[in-house]
């Protein structure tokens, strides 16, 4: 993945840089189709981001090129424990619109719990989207470490972040960086996609595993670390966003998102993750 | 079994034609060669005119011809050397090797091809091409890089992929249904920095072959064409060398005798030096940036006695890029990929009726990657290797028969993907593995070429082509989710996983209408068992060839095609006009965003669909006078049909060409200079491009107070490649000047350019999207200015 990415991507500069000019050009497109797009999330850790948001897709040739929030669904979100296979017992919230924002909704007594499964149902304007998720066991952050180094007059470090990945397969993994002094945040998008990585245990299941990031921090900056982990429904949904995200330059292929909100004319994702934190001050 | 409907029971009846035909005729055979190199010749003419008969040179340069006993002028012609006439007795079967002297240009006039003239009409064979290599040099080329894949896209039928892509893409097939063979080995990645050159170093290359369509039974495995491409002996009489010195790169070739007229060597090289060039005018974020790329062939043969000769040849090529980081030097990355092989051949003449070659080949198509960040090392190793055998024999036992028959059998191992990562503070690396998959690929053929009167020729073959996946074999069992259960099928070494196998039958016919011209059609079936795993349009050194297997079936490919061919005044003008349909079944395509680079379950990200082509291709070529060249154009449809989860969808295929034309003219101005335009023209390219953006990963960076968020492409499926990029069209031309040759030394001087009216060819056109307008604008990026170039080739 990294190497493929970095190698594409620095020949694309290199190749680019030397030879390529760009102008505008005028094509017809395909017209929009109106889609409503869902962004909802469960946490075991931090209630104030577990919320939905309700969009519109964007017709990129409208003059008016702004996100269009739903603030008029019925939104629900059901906590299901899970007694024996075919046996939950269900917990229904109904979240409450966001007055300011449009289209945000959200339930202050909702926590996530490890080990539950959850629905969500989106009435809307006559039409009616539901997705389930879980959030499954935590996998704990060992340890973060950085390594310092010299160049120059200015000492950088390296970051590294090091977890024992559990025995049993299954591990679908979130993980973030966000360069901030405290721990709080507003919505899973403050964290820079740059400062994101999804992967899953697929070739390296039941490892030790050390992640170093590919650039380095100065020495005094704080550092908060999460590790996210999901099921795999989840994981297709933004292992597709990744790819999309990335998508563009002559390689590009058409990527469609792998959305688990079912129904019609809707895309998106109910995003269950178990969420391990930790912080690290970089030192000299 | 039933024995009458095996296939070598029916491989067995087609090689008893000419053996119930075979008369009491003797036979004449040899070796037509260059008389100043030793260099064999193929496709030479060997003509018996009072007895109406002829044949030419093979692949080897090898011919023979059964006529009865007597006394003959045996005329040999090729063109670009001057034609003999040898009066011959004939007593016995007996071998002859005729040595043709090369022609000069004193006439001021130039030939364009190895081919004799009327061959487009007289011989059976349709959709074939040859080009030789001097003719490759000359023409105008992207920095002076002279390239042979490019050059090929210039004929009918041949699309390019467009700016900065050896890609090419035959009656409406897809770029991994092109067999490219050098010196019969298959080279899986034929092109270096993502497709802009190919692997082809002209000063090695002798002969070019291009089969496009009614493709012989000794070839198979790829749906659309065969590019078979030759390397040079190495000259048997003097040593010599030779080069050039271009703007990107370099060359040398030394060939010579080990053993005058008894064995021969040639070695070539070339090297890229733009990263050495660019480095002073590389921006700071660049600058710890380098790439190249370079080639070497080698090649070797030695001649036992007049029935034996055997052969060694090599292909060693790189491409290599590095980057460390010129803040941070604990920051290194570095990639390389490359195909090498090597080949030997031994040539045996049984007697004047039979020609044996055995060809021993392994190959391989490598990339590794290696990174370290400080305490942390990264390396990553895919590849494919080829263990390949096979036996080509030439039977002539009647003048009116040609029979081909042989064997061929390849050993596939396929190393999707091993990676490493090791860090110093832990006391051992992990390391990932994709297991590798093993394959037997295996084909039986045999054809005989029937010329059943003066006016019908027929060429009737049956390709037997089998394929095995076996193991040592570990396959993970996946969810309908895509995730491991944890559970495995294991299958021990050598046993079988799954077998297809298939009849191939290849048939053409040639009716003679006038001496002048003649019609031809032809019906072949093709399978292909390996597939390239890529969901770009542009060659990627990441990108896969997987076998196929239980999920993954061959791809199958019927062909149909006639045509009509004439000549004009005493072969000056050579047209014709064809006509093809080609249906394909089995196509595949990856679910659109797959991650397909280390996927233990890449088969499950397969879709399958069909695919169809029909067009007409339209030739004109001028042979003889001060202006030659041809043009081509190319009427056609391409479609794909496949269900990407909202139903089968009937879509034009990227590559979807209703224009396709080209113009390549070269006219000698004096016996120094000569002139060479080219015009190329396309049909743009159809693509799918979004038709609305989602909003997502909303969020709010608090030290700007500004909402955060990405924009996806939305698709819509259902509407697949509806949007066209404009047109591609381009001029090129190039001078050549021979400059005064001294006693031992030649040199000539290309000057190129590029793109002369600087026509902005689309590379690839992407979104922009301005949130403060709140607007979006289509961006076309295109490479290619007008580029002038100049290289310098020398010979001593």
């Amino acid at each position: 993945m990294l190497s493929k990415k970095y190698l594409i991507g620095s020949f694309l500069v290199l190749i680019l840089a030397l030879t390529s000019c760009e102008k505008d050009i005028n094509i017809k497109v395909p017209e929009d189709d109106g889609k409503v797009v869902v962004e909802a999330y469960i946490n075991n850790l931090y209630p104030n981001l577990n919320y939905v948001l309700l969009t519109q897709t964007v017709n990129y040739f409208n003059p008016d090129f702004s996100l269009k929030g739903y603030a008029n669904a019925v939104v629900k979100i059901g906590e299901g424990k899970i007694n024996a296979p075919g046996d939950t017992t269900w917990k229904t919230f109904t979240l409450n619109p966001n007055p300011i924002l449009a289209g945000f909704y959200n339930n202050d007594s909702l926590q996530g719990k490890v080990g539950y499964a959850y629905k969500l149902e989106i009435a809307l304007n006559n039409q009616y989207f539901y997705a389930y998720t879980t959030i499954p066991t935590v996998v704990p952050i060992d340890s973060l470490t950085r390594q310092v180094v010299n160049n120059g007059t200015t000492p950088r470090a390296f970051f590294t972040v090091h977890f024992n990945e559990p025995a049993s397969i299954g591990q679908n993994y979130r993980v973030m960086l966000r360069p901030a002094t405290d721990e709080y945040f507003n919505a899973w998008g403050d964290v820079a996609d740059s400062n994101q990585t999804f992967f899953n245990d697929d070739n390296s299941n039941g490892v030790y595993r050390h992640f170093t990031y590919a650039r380095t921090f100065a020495i005094g900056d704080t550092i908060q670390y999460y590790i996210a982990n999901m099921d795999r429904t989840t994981y297709n949904f933004w292992d597709s966003y990744v790819s999309a995200r990335q998508n563009g330059g002559p390689f590009a292929t058409p990527i469609q998102l792998r959305s688990n909100v079912k129904g019609k004319n809707v895309i998106g994702s109910f995003s269950g993750y178990a969420v391990d934190h930790m912080q690290l001050i970089i030192k000299p | 079994m039933n024995v009458k409907k095996s296939p070598v029971f029916i491989l067995f009846f087609i090689l008893l034609i000419p053996v119930l035909s075979f008369s009491q005729k003797v036979g004449l055979s040899g070796y037509v060669k260059d008389s100043a190199t030793g260099e064999t010749l193929i496709g030479a003419s060997v003509v018996i005119k009072e007895k109406a008969i002829g044949t030419a040179s093979n692949n080897y340069g090898y011919y023979t011809l059964q006529v009865e006993k007597g006394t003959y002028d045996i005329t040999v012609s090729y063109l670009g050397y001057q034609t003999r006439i040898i009066k011959y007795t004939l007593q016995g079967n007996q071998t002859l090797n005729i040595s043709l002297m090369p022609s000069t240009v004193e006439s001021n006039e130039v030939e364009i091809t190895g081919e004799k003239q009327d061959k487009n009409v007289t011989k059976n064979e349709m959709s074939k091409v040859v080009l030789s290599a001097e003719k490759v040099k000359e023409l105008p080329a992207l920095f002076g890089e002279v390239d042979v894949l490019k050059t090929i896209t210039l004929l009918p039928g041949i699309k390019s992929g467009g700016e900065g892509s050896t890609g090419f893409y035959v009656r409406g097939g897809g770029p991994d249904q092109n067999l490219v063979l050098l010196d019969e080995a298959v080279i899986y990645n034929p092109s270096h920095l993502l497709g802009f050159f190919s692997v082809f170093n002209a000063d090695a290359v002798k002969n070019i072959e291009v089969i496009k369509g009614g493709m012989p039974a000794p070839y198979g495995g790829r749906l659309s064409s065969i590019v078979n491409v030759t390397m040079k002996e190495g000259n048997n009489q003097k040593f010599q060398v030779e080069g050039g010195i271009g703007l990107i790169s370099s060359r040398l070739m030394i060939q010579g005798p080990i053993k005058k007229n008894k064995s021969s060597f040639i070695l070539t090289a070339r090297r890229t030096y733009i990263d050495v060039l660019v480095q002073p005018f590389l921006k700071p974020k660049f600058k710890g940036n380098r790439y190249y790329f370079y080639d070497l062939n080698f090649k070797a043969n030695y001649i036992i006695n007049n029935n034996n000769r055997v052969f060694i040849s090599s292909y060693w090529g790189d491409d290599v890029f590095a980057y460390k980081s010129p803040d941070v030097s604990a920051i290194k990355f570095s990639t390389g990929w490359g195909n090498k092989f090597v080949a030997g051949r031994w040539n045996h003449v049984f007697n004047s009726h039979l020609f044996l070659n055995t060809s021993v080949i392994y190959n391989q198509y490598e990339l590794t990657t290696q990174a370290a960040f400080q305490e942390a090392r990264f390396e990553l190793f895919s590849g494919l290797h080829d263990w390949n055998g096979k036996m080509d024999f030439n039977l002539s036992l009647s003048p009116r028969h040609k029979t081909l028959f042989g064997a061929n059998y390849i050993y596939h191992t396929f190393t999707p993907g091993i990676a490493s990562f090791k860090f110093n503070g832990s006391s051992a690396s992990t390391t990932a593995t994709i297991n590798n998959q093993y394959a037997h690929e295996a084909a039986l053929y045999a054809s005989d070429e029937w010329d059943i009167n003066e006016k019908l020729n027929v060429q009737a073959g049956l390709r037997y082509a089998y394929f095995n996946q076996v193991g040592p074999y570990k396959q993970e069992i996946f969810n309908d989710l895509g995730a491991p259960t944890g559970q495995y099928e294991s299958y021990a070494k050598n046993q079988s996983i799954k077998v297809y196998q298939g009849l191939e039958p290849r048939l053409n016919a040639r009716y003679v209408l006038t001496e002048k011209s003649s019609i031809k059609a032809s019906v072949n079936k093709v399978n292909q068992f390996l597939h390239l795993a890529t969901t770009s349009g542009a060659s990627l050194p990441s990108d896969l060839w997987i076998p196929s297997s239980r999920l993954v079936r061959p791809q199958i490919a019927w062909q149909y095609a006639a045509g009509y061919f004439r000549n004009f005044k005493d072969n000056m003008f050579e047209t014709s006009v064809e006509v093809y349909y080609k249906d394909m079944q089995n196509q595949i395509e990856f679910r659109p965003g797959a991650q397909l680079f280390f996927n233990a379950n890449l088969e499950k990200e397969v879709i399958r669909g069909t695919g169809k082509s029909y067009g007409a291709e339209f030739f004109i070529r001028k042979n003889k006078g001060k202006l030659t060249g041809w043009i081509g154009y190319t009427l056609s449809r391409t479609t794909r049909t496949f269900d990407f989860g909202t139903g089968p969808v009937t879509y034009p295929y990227r590559y979807d060409r209703l224009h396709d034309a080209s113009v390549v003219l070269t006219y000698q101005i004096s016996k120094k200079w000569n002139a060479n335009f080219v015009f190329v023209y396309g049909t743009g390219n159809a693509i799918t491009l979004p038709f609305s953006g989602i909003i997502y990963n909303v969020g709010v960076d608090l030290t700007k107070l500004q909402p955060t968020f990405s924009i996806i492409d939305n698709y819509n499926y259902e509407k697949v490649n509806s949007t066209r990029l404009p047109a591609y069209h381009r001029a090129d031309i190039s001078f050549n000047y021979k400059a005064k040759a001294g006693k031992n030394f030649e040199s000539f001087w290309n000057f190129s350019v590029y793109n002369i009216y600087n026509r902005a060819n689309p590379y690839f056109v992407y979104a922009m999207t301005d949130q403060k307008t709140n607007s979006v604008k289509y961006k076309m990026v295109y490479l290619f200015p007008i580029l002038p170039s100049v290289t310098y080739n020398f010979k001593f």
